[in-house]
């Protein structure tokens, strides 16, 4: 704490700026939870080429998935490993933030077990956002290290990284903070940094 | 404890038995880390305070800024989860949450967090006797729900600090408006008000009822 006295009150003028850009936070399934639902046959079900917001009008509002699951599976409030589903409590918060996102239905079947969950597939805005400074691995599929234009990003709550090839959904601090206020199950939240 | 505990009941016991009403022991670790150190405490909190307004003031001057209505300290729930206990003051005209113009800075409220973060790497260590009922994310949760009170402690200190506040060089600099308030809350949400007038008149309110 003593160490960083000097250094606060020397740093300002140059943290200035780095300071008034709000906080951002990549949002995606808690990986340490291992136990949840198994979406069946995703790719029978959805085409994944219209996943996204230009074509989501191709997508059935309502899609059931048949899940494998066991009576101790863990319904989180975010699945994202397969498909990025939100449940109810979730979409409703997001939506507050985003009154234009679509959603659409999707509930998960888990017939050994005889249970229902609703969840539901969101369409964000996408934006352009990664800076220069990113770094991909060689054939651009995966993103090594995001970084984010604060330009390109400022006033945006939540939205898609366009150029990421699987959903990489950012939310502002004011969505995160809301979202950790609500005691929400599975979703993790890690800082970006932003440029 | 035994296997054939549900993992409800376990978290009750865990709950009941390592959680529950343990805040109160804290409340004399927090009170003689401030009584100790009490100066450094009183001034990185009004310093905090004064960066903050000493920037709004140069917006003022650069003509961005209109004058100053809302001094806003709120609690950073994303902190939490580093195990920081960082507060951001904003400072905003009257638009408040619509002033596109961000100013803000930062402080600690470490000496009042610190014994809640302590007792959460306890727990840590508590968890394994519950055969793996109770997860490290079951305690990131309960430091969620259990910060609530330290943050309404830090809210009692803030509303001590409004004298020293109202004294800053920071402070007087600023444009304000006559109806200038000071809050605290978390982030964006509900919050008390420290200092000043609500924005509208009592008939104002009686006539939108």
């Amino acid at each position: 704490m003593a160490s960083r006295k000097p250094n606060q009150k020397k740093s300002w003028p140059s943290s200035e700026r780095r300071r008034d850009v709000m906080d951002y936070f990549v949002m995606q399934q808690d990986e340490r939870y291992t136990d949840t639902p198994v979406l069946q046959n995703i790719r029978q079900k959805i085409d994944i080429r219209h996943m996204n917001r230009l074509r989501s009008h191709q997508i059935a509002d309502t899609t059931i998935f048949q899940v494998k699951a066991s009576t101790d599976t863990e319904y989180l409030d975010l699945l994202s490993n397969q498909l990025y589903l939100m449940s109810e409590k979730l979409k409703k918060l997001i939506a507050m933030y985003e009154p234009e996102c679509i959603f659409k239905h999707i509930p998960l079947m888990d017939q050994f077990n005889k249970k229902q969950s609703l969840y539901f597939l969101p369409f964000f805005e996408e934006v352009e956002a990664l800076s220069p400074s990113s770094e991909f691995n060689a054939d651009r599929s995966v993103i090594k290290k995001l970084v984010l234009q604060g330009e390109k990003v400022a006033k945006k709550r939540i939205f898609r990284v366009q150029e990421s090839e699987q959903p990489l959904i950012i939310v502002r601090l004011d969505v995160a903070e809301s979202i950790l206020r609500r005691d929400m199950i599975g979703v993790s939240l890690k800082k970006v940094l932003v440029e | 404890m035994s296997s054939v505990m549900s993992r409800e009941e376990a978290l009750g016991h865990f709950l009941e038995h390592h959680v529950f009403d343990r805040w109160q022991g804290d409340l004399d670790i927090i009170s003689e880390s401030y009584i100790q150190n009490q100066d450094t405490t009183i001034a990185e909190f009004v310093r905090s305070v004064d960066t903050a307004c000493k920037k709004a003031a140069e917006l003022q001057e650069a003509g961005v800024k209109g004058d100053i209505q809302y001094i806003y300290l709120s609690l950073l729930r994303t902190s939490l989860m580093e195990h920081k206990a960082s507060y951001r003051i904003d400072i905003h005209d009257e638009r408040w949450f619509l002033d596109p113009v961000e100013c803000s800075s930062h402080w600690q409220a470490d000496f009042i967090f610190d014994p809640l973060f302590q007792r959460m790497r306890e727990l840590e260590a508590v968890k394994t006797s519950y055969a793996r009922k109770i997860s490290t994310m079951d305690i990131e949760r309960i430091l969620q729900i259990e910060a609530i009170r330290y943050h309404l402690f830090t809210i009692e200190f803030m509303r001590s600090m409004i004298p020293s506040i109202l004294e800053c060089e920071g402070y007087n600099q600023l444009v304000k408006k006559p109806n200038i308030c000071i809050l605290a809350g978390e982030y964006r949400d509900r919050s008390e008000l420290l200092y000043g007038q609500p924005e509208a008149e009592p008939e104002e309110i009686m006539a939108e009822q």
